[in-house]
């Protein structure tokens, strides 16, 4: 696997990785996609893909507000809070 | 007081005041005290809130009609969320998470007055085989202080294993209960997907995991699976059935003995299981000879799909609403990827990073999209047996527990371990994993697979083997493998 395509990988999935463990990641990753490859010894002509392997009803519930949920305890374990919302860095920078 | 005992006996002696539910969760609490440092099978262990909760289940006890598993203790997995209990995943991610509300299946073990000693140790976001992935460290088996327990429910299988509790609740996504369960020596379920209620237990890969019962004996789990099982509002997949019943035990099985899975696999692993096929046989069940086909590309097909699901899934641990954050970032998208870094073991990186390479524009068809079409080649495959058979017999695992950091090849060579369990997952069938003897003093299991929703048939089945073999009355001798 190339670097281009690791470094793509890594931005899409919002992670970096030091030389080292780039490295082994990167064999590992070649390893894994020379294993998956046996896939392609079957025959799926024709089949249709399965997402869920029951064939179940998917019963949803009534859609209503469920009062019971307590913003303050949910966000009192939030790294950063103010005002009942979430702070995070500044994505722009006002100059 | 023993280690031992079944929830039948707790539940009588408990009943009949041989001993308090307060005394009972004290022992387990000592047993846990004294071993756990050893064994590593506890993340967190609850003494205060465990000592409240069986002061409550007395008081229960002393009325007429307490519920089925009134002062039992139990452990949970820690990807089950428990609240004011942290829930930590056994990530760095999570260390210090703790959860606003209970998962069902802890609020359900809880009604049924069942104690919650703490939460058991496991694969980083149960992901892996060996229990080594977590950020606290590996479990270590408890028949050989040298080995490892399995994974991902290695914690839960171990504290089963090691007397620590009578009953832990695991979660199997392509083998996570049964594989330890055969590698600690204790009996262990995988439900139908969507028999057990997923809110509140920390997704990996959503159209594979299910909770499920681990604990000494097919009964026992059949106890604690019908207290976890049921319809949930709050998980769309859960499926409104019944609850699960035994058939009666005059009931006779046709067994399916799929021959090819045996050829490759270690000639006394095949043997004990050779054996358990024999005892059937003298039970009155019949057994007959089943194809599976494709179950190698299975696996590849599992590491596809549930990778693919795993990156998704963890997308959620961005360091705004809970968990880690990093300390120092310059602006919000590096705050994402240093929180995620630095909280994310190597092994779940691998995962996402496998999974966004198989969901990613080009790949997607020749990877994602085939090992969706092989997952139903592999499930029609067990439909087709299951015309012919009530049961399937086949090994949990090509291996007995092997030793620490011995797996060292590469990833593959660790996902090889999950050969016989994965195939049951894409199917989403329930696979119970009994044991059913010993290679080189470590124990072995097997597994009796049944169609979807069959867990009456397939619990019939391991409880009238187990009425007529002892290999789940044996039990690791901890005076000597923790003081040695």
């Amino acid at each position: 696997m190339d670097d281009l395509t690791i470094q793509r990988l890594m931005s899409l999935s919002q992670l970096s990785l030091d030389a080292e463990d780039k490295d082994k990641i990167s064999r590992d990753l070649d390893a894994i996609i020379g294993f998956i490859e046996i896939m392609n010894k079957v025959d799926t002509e024709g089949v249709e893909p399965l997402a869920h392997a029951v064939d179940l009803d998917q019963p949803l519930r009534e859609d209503r507000a469920d009062l019971d949920i307590d913003r303050g305890l949910f966000q009192s374990i939030a790294p950063e809070t103010a005002d009942g919302f979430y702070l995070v860095p500044k994505v722009l920078d006002r100059r | 007081m023993k280690p031992y005992i079944g929830v039948r006996e707790l539940r009588s002696d408990l009943q009949a005041k041989k001993y308090s539910a307060v005394e009972l969760a004290q022992f387990y609490l000592d047993r846990i005290a004294r071993f756990n440092d050893r064994i590593n099978c506890f993340i967190t262990v609850d003494t205060e809130s465990c000592l409240e909760r069986a002061a409550a289940a007395d008081r229960k006890l002393a009325t007429s009609n307490s519920p089925s598993l009134c002062g039992i203790p139990i452990a949970h997995k820690d990807l089950f969320c428990t609240a004011g209990v942290r829930t930590t995943c056994a990530s760095n991610m999570l260390r210090s998470f703790i959860a606003p509300y209970d998962a069902t299946v802890v609020k359900r073990t809880s009604d049924a007055g069942a104690v919650s000693l703490g939460k058991t140790n496991m694969d980083e976001f149960a992901m892996g085989s060996s229990n080594e992935t977590s950020c606290f460290g590996v479990v270590r088996n408890p028949w050989n202080l040298q080995r490892v327990p399995g994974g991902s429910s290695g914690g839960a299988a171990a504290s089963v294993s090691a007397g620590m509790t009578p009953l832990a609740t695991g979660s199997d996504t392509g083998g996570s209960i049964r594989q330890p369960a055969s590698l600690c020596g204790v009996t262990g379920l995988k439900p139908t997907y969507g028999r057990v209620s997923r809110f509140g237990m920390i997704a990996f890969a959503s159209s594979l995991d299910q909770g499920g019962p681990l604990a000494h004996s097919a009964v026992d789990v059949w106890e604690l699976l019908t207290e976890m099982e049921g319809h949930d509002p709050r998980d769309s997949t859960s499926a409104n059935i019944k609850k699960t019943e035994l058939a009666g035990f005059d009931r006779t099985f046709v067994i399916g003995y799929p021959e090819s899975l045996f050829d490759g696999l270690d000639k006394n692993i095949a043997a004990c299981i050779d054996v358990a096929r024999k005892q059937f046989e003298a039970l009155g069940h019949k057994i007959e000879v089943v194809e599976l086909p494709h179950i190698d590309a299975a696996v590849a097909a599992y590491y596809v799909l549930s990778s693919a699901e795993a990156s998704t899934n963890l997308a959620r641990y961005d360091g705004v609403r809970y968990g880690h954050r990093t300390e120092s970032s310059v602006d919000l998208l590096d705050m994402y990827c240093r929180t995620r870094t630095e909280g994310f073991g190597l092994e779940v990186k691998r995962r996402i990073l496998t999974g966004t390479y198989s969901l990613s524009v080009g790949y997607f068809d020749a990877y994602y999209l085939k090992a969706q079409k092989i997952r139903r080649l592999v499930r029609d495959g067990f439909l087709e047996a299951f015309k012919k058979v009530d049961l399937i017999l086949a090994p949990v695992s090509p291996t007995t527990a092997f030793e620490i950091k011995s797996i060292k090849k590469g990833p593959i060579e660790m996902y090889r371990q999950d050969l016989y369990t994965i195939p049951v997952s894409l199917a989403g069938l329930p696979a119970l994993s009994l044991p059913c003897g010993f290679v080189e003093d470590l124990p072995i299991g097997m597994q009796l697979i049944g169609p979807h929703f069959s867990e009456g048939d397939v619990l019939t089945g391991g409880i009238a083997f187990q009425n007529e073999t002892d290999w789940h009355d044996r039990h690791p001798d901890l005076e000597t493998t923790c003081t040695s």
